[in-house]
């Protein structure tokens, strides 16, 4: 493990909670960061065909990047937001890499459960997905952005609702039918 | 598919994924006013939203 956290990461993410867009545009490139190192050290190492836990990645993130200790749970939610965005750039690219290098063989499966045995549903084509997200986006932003949200960040849905602002039963209505139209596409796809 | 239709696909799922089986089988009558289309769409979500249950989560 690295020597000591930066002690200037947990004030910036207070700091931009607090309105501080331009915290923001300092802290984007530190957790991008991380976020890379971590998601390739673990893709270094691994079998082709393993099931990435990007909950597990994110939270170790934050572990090493925050004084947790100093910040609300709300921070924490802001921190896992901005890092969903970041998680799926990430892993989205490392799909493309993979797919240009072994034809498509090799896949990488991503999972949210922590549970040893992932159903494959969970585990979606990645460039499917975000090819569906991003058609998302152009029909209902905020259907978009909860996905990102709680599949590349694990937020749960009360923290979701804390980042979109707005109350925990439109981010269930939200979840609810994105989930089931992601579903449809990637089926028809498929 | 455009915005407002994909708008009104979202409410009209969101309102019959919350009714009981019978609620549901009055449902399509009044909300979907002939538009079968419109009806179709939902309906195919509806059994997607069954399936997709633990879907990404």
């Amino acid at each position: 493990m690295e020597s000591s956290t930066p002690p200037n990461i947990t004030q910036l993410l207070v700091a931009w909670n607090q309105g501080d867009q331009n915290a923001l545009a300092q802290l984007t490139p530190l957790v991008y960061g991380e976020l890379h190192r971590l998601a390739h050290g673990y893709l270094a190492g691994e079998r082709r065909g393993h099931v990435l836990q990007t909950t597990a990645l994110v939270n170790e993130a934050f572990v090493r990047l925050i004084d947790w200790k100093q910040v609300e749970w709300q921070d924490r939610a802001h921190f896992f937001g901005v890092s969903a965005t970041l998680m799926r750039h990430i892993l989205v690219q490392f799909a493309r890499e993979q797919q240009a290098a072994k034809r498509g063989g090799g896949a990488i499966q991503v999972s949210l459960s922590e549970a040893a045995s992932v159903s494959a549903r969970n585990n979606p084509d990645l460039l499917k997905l975000d090819d569906a997200l991003t058609a998302l986006e152009k029909l209902d932003p905020r259907q978009a952005r909860t996905v990102e949200l709680r599949f590349f960040g694990g937020l749960s849905l009360e923290e979701a609702a804390e980042v979109l602002r707005v109350s925990v039963s439109t981010v269930r209505r939200d979840w609810r039918m994105a989930q089931a139209w992601l579903h449809q596409q990637l089926s028809v796809t498929a | 598919m455009t915005l407002e239709r994909y708008q009104r696909i979202s409410q009209l799922f969101n309102q019959a994924v919350e009714l009981s089986p019978k609620e549901r089988r009055d449902f399509p009558a009044q909300a979907y006013q002939s538009d079968e289309e419109l009806r179709a769409d939902v309906e195919k979500l509806l059994a997607n939203h069954i399936e997709a249950a633990d879907f990404l989560s």
